[in-house]
């Protein structure tokens, strides 16, 4: 009986010591509370890096806001791009709360909030919290325009404590509240892919632009003092000396446009040199066929509709263009800007073929489902990036334009537009148009404000946007029907409706 | 009135167990904040979960074992249930929140149940002949339930795949349910698929997990001869040939190998014809498969040197009987998304190897 007791005793003790708090020791991650050699400057890097990927190549956000409207159209041809019906979803408007793209896009600009906020809770300085402040303005902005509900997380030292949500008209005064406190400490100078108070202002004036749509997508309403806050800051940014439209369009977007640009007033750094690097490089290869250099994924093509409202002249429909690293290019062909017709090797002008050895020479005509002989080749492909050849691997140099000075002017212009200013809007297209090649209007309205918005913007992220404030997102056009109006809004994902009891899906979803 | 002095049966035996294990399976840290380095950077990896628990197996078991007509029959009949809770998972975490995904212990539960039947018949027992049959079948069901929203996985491979996950973890389905397409033939016209609602709606389609396994095996000693047979089966389960899907599409007409099934039929599939994942390519997974086989003689000694000389041949995986298309009925590539394990996804394995082989073992 002793012997039994004295082994239950030992037992019971071995049992407790092996009970004590477990002492886990990582190698290659750091504990929170071992994280006392954690700077808020390595965090704010992840913030930037976190935010550029949803947005980038075929990101889940470009391809969202991109894919969904009459600027682009993701075709399937034959075995190559079905996957699961994900792109005619989007061109269609047929998607649903577990489409691939919109459910990225949500949880990766969630992410990129959350890597934000993170950033505040280890004694950033002033600055590094506005710069911090205006990621996280940028992500929350951004799923506001998607879904009209913005998770936010408040106190981030708990995962139970639920995020709350910010929803319409209320997300946008928490997101210019923001902007407001944090744009004294924003800095003024520096590299345009580093937050600035231009970029913020920038912002700005997409949230007033686009208040009427926050607060009615079915049928917005401009109100007059929002439109005069865009003017405002567009006034500021002006103001500011910075920028200028450049003469050559692509420079804006070409490898070295860090240096070259002087529209851009926002980027995501993309430089293999510095570490820093979304995939820029998939606008190129999302257009490009195999046989092209670079051999791209042969996808991506615009409608022939769009194609067509770009005079013969404009520097943005297509240009033969030098650039470091581009590659000789002896028959001067066209390499930037849109992609149509005979294909030829930049290197020696040879004709190239597809795959089946029929010319690769892109058509106008291009089908939601391709299936015919020529479903390689079909639709016209822009080129928006100038390829950089120059640097080896996957990650390039070309930073990508978040926010463009011609993009501001445009938007000065709608917002003159709408509170009946015409003749005040029109000097301003005009110069903008007189910088790419193209006649000047007689007239603005809002139809051709869009127009003008599609030939400088497009493939730049905004489509949706711009189609759903001008009202011809629902709207039939090119491979695609009258779509039912529930789509304005993207539906909430389902894996996070399922665990976020603070959310509620959209309406008709 | 129990038959104490029955002739007929020699033994009868009831079983009952009851048990409760725990397990804790989850990575290392899964309950603490971590931080992980990038770049020049540093990012959140997680929330911690600071509650973690071990999850617990509730097993039950019921059994009878018997023997009748002098040992010549014996078996067992066994009905078991194991009903796991706190099950380790991990779950969607609310956004925004670093990483996509936090270890908790789900509400619910996932249960597994069902009945083993095993048979041992001697058939023949003289001293020149010994026959004996065996046979085995278990038949299984699992439940998950507790589970908030789905979880995908099974990730289909190949062009026209990209981000396709053909499986998913649901509340009320079986674990792993195939969720895709319903393939509803060829146009005639166009040659194009026809699938239900066009393609846009995704269906539960059945599941990966087998309703029965088989079992079957035999040995017969006439004199110096020993023959072993074994043969198992599965029935009940779906597959999804990705091999077929992607590798073998019609695309590939005029430059590589297309499936033979493609060729022959009433329509012509146009060679544009996308090979989308959708239930054309989910298969039944039913198949009995010859394990081994193997024949011997015992020839005894020879002179004074060679003792116990025995000659053996020995097949393994000799024939296959199926409907399945694949290579080999008995797969399972790994297609695992996010953690999740997949089930019954063929792509591109190696075949199993069909061998034979001959022995000759003696002693000096």
């Amino acid at each position: 009986m002793k012997q039994i007791i004295v082994l239950l005793v030992l037992a019971i003790t071995l049992t407790f010591s092996s009970c004590t708090k477990l002492d886990e020791r990582f190698r290659s991650e750091l504990e929170q509370n071992n994280s006392g050699t954690i700077t808020p400057d390595q965090l704010l890097t992840s913030a930037y890096n976190s935010i550029s990927q949803p947005f980038q190549g075929n990101g889940n956000l470009w391809a969202s806001q991109q894919i969904s409207s009459d600027e682009a159209i993701a075709p399937t041809r034959g075995p190559d791009w079905d996957d699961n019906g994900a792109w005619r979803a989007l061109s269609s408007h047929t998607w649903n709360s577990n489409q691939d793209q919109v459910r990225g896009a949500f949880n990766e600009l969630l992410g990129a909030q959350f890597a934000a906020s993170n950033v505040l809770q280890f004694n950033p300085s002033p600055q590094q919290a506005a710069e911090a402040r205006f990621l996280r303005a940028l992500s929350m902005y951004w799923v506001l325009d998607g879904y009209d509900q913005v998770p936010y997380r408040e106190d981030l030292t708990n995962y139970k404590i639920l995020p709350k949500t910010l929803i319409g008209l209320e997300a946008v005064d928490f997101i210019v509240g923001e902007l407001n406190a944090i744009m004294g400490d924003l800095p003024d100078a520096g590299a345009a892919y580093l937050a600035n108070k231009n970029g913020a202002r920038a912002l700005l004036m997409k949230i007033y632009l686009n208040k009427g749509v926050y607060a009615n997508r079915a049928a917005p309403a401009f109100d007059a003092a929002d439109m005069n806050q865009v003017i405002t800051l567009a006034d500021q940014i002006t103001a500011s000396g910075k920028y200028s439209l450049n003469n050559i369009f692509y420079d804006n977007f070409a490898p070295d446009n860090h240096v070259k640009s002087t529209e851009n007033i926002y980027t995501f750094e993309n430089s293999p040199a510095a570490n820093r690097g979304g995939n820029v490089r998939g606008f190129a290869f999302m257009v490009s066929h195999y046989n092209m250099n670079p051999g791209g994924w042969n996808g991506f093509s615009t409608l022939s509709d769009f194609y067509d409202k770009f005079e013969a002249a404009d520097q943005r429909k297509g240009a033969y263009y030098v650039y470091p690293g581009s590659l000789p290019n002896p028959g001067k062909r066209i390499n930037v800007g849109f992609l149509i017709g005979q294909q030829y090797n930049l290197t020696t002008d040879a004709p190239l073929k597809d795959r089946k050895g029929a010319p690769l020479a892109f058509t106008r005509g291009v089908k939601l489902r391709e299936t015919g002989d020529d479903l390689e080749i079909t639709g016209i492909r822009p080129m928006k990036y100038p390829f950089d050849y120059a640097t080896p691997g996957d990650q390039k140099n070309n930073d990508f334009a978040v926010f463009r000075y011609a993009d501001v002017l445009l938007m000065k212009a709608e917002a003159l537009l709408r509170t009946s200013s015409a003749a005040a809007a029109l000097p301003i297209v005009n110069s903008i148009r007189a910088k790419r090649g193209a006649t000047a209007l007689a007239t603005v309205d809002l139809t051709s404000l869009l127009d003008e918005r599609g030939r400088e913007l497009y493939w730049e992220g905004f489509r949706r946007q711009d189609q759903i404030r001008f009202g011809t997102y629902l709207l039939a056009y090119q491979e695609k029907p009258a779509s039912d109006p529930k789509t304005l809004l993207f539906p909430i994902p389902g894996d996070q409706l399922a665990v976020n009891p603070n959310l509620t899906q959209n309406p008709g979803y | 009135m129990f038959p104490a002095n029955s002739s007929l049966i020699s033994n009868l035996k009831l079983r009952l167990s009851w048990g409760k294990t725990g397990n804790q399976e989850f990575p290392s840290g899964a309950s603490l904040n971590r931080f992980g380095f990038g770049q020049q950077s540093i990012s959140q990896s997680n929330y911690g979960n600071e509650d973690l628990k071990w999850e617990t197996s509730t097993t039950a078991n019921a059994g009878i074992d018997f023997s009748i007509v002098n040992d010549r029959l014996t078996g067992s009949i066994d009905y078991f249930q194991k009903k796991t809770t706190d099950v380790l998972f991990e779950q969607n975490i609310v956004q925004p929140a670093p990483g996509g995904k936090i270890w908790i212990n789900l509400p619910g539960y996932i249960l597994n149940k069902g009945v083993e039947i095993m048979l041992n018949a001697g058939i023949i027992r003289n001293k020149a002949l010994n026959w004996n049959v065996m046979a085995n079948a278990s038949f299984l069901q699992n439940t998950v339930s507790g589970l908030a929203g789905f979880y995908e996985t099974g990730e289909l491979r190949g062009q026209g795949f990209s981000n396709v996950r053909g499986q998913r973890l649901v509340a009320g389905q079986p674990l792993n349910v195939w969720y895709l397409r319903r393939f509803e033939g060829l146009d005639k016209a166009t040659g194009q698929s026809i699938y239900a609602d066009g393609g846009n709606t995704l269906y539960y389609s059945g599941s990966p997990n087998p309703k029965m396994l088989l079992g079957l095996s035999t040995d017969v000693s006439f004199k110096k001869f020993t023959a072993t047979v074994n043969m198992n089966g599965t029935f009940g389960h779906y597959l999804f040939n990705n091999t077929a899907a992607s590798v073998l599409g019609i695309g590939n007409l005029g430059t590589r190998n297309i499936a033979k099934a493609l060729i022959g039929s009433g329509v012509k599939e146009s060679i544009a014809n996308a090979p989308a994942p959708s239930t054309r390519n989910l298969e039944k997974g039913n198949y009995i498969k010859m394990a081994n086989a193997s024949l011997g003689y015992r020839v005894g000694n020879i002179g004074k040197s060679i003792r116990n000389l025995y000659i053996s041949v020995t097949g393994q995986n000799l024939f296959v009987l199926t409907k399945y298309t694949g290579f080999d009925p008995e797969v399972n590539t790994d297609a695992g998304f996010g953690g999740i394990p997949s089930l019954g996804v063929e792509y591109i394995p190696y075949p199993s190897a069909r061998s034979v082989s001959i022995g000759i073992n003696f002693t000096l």
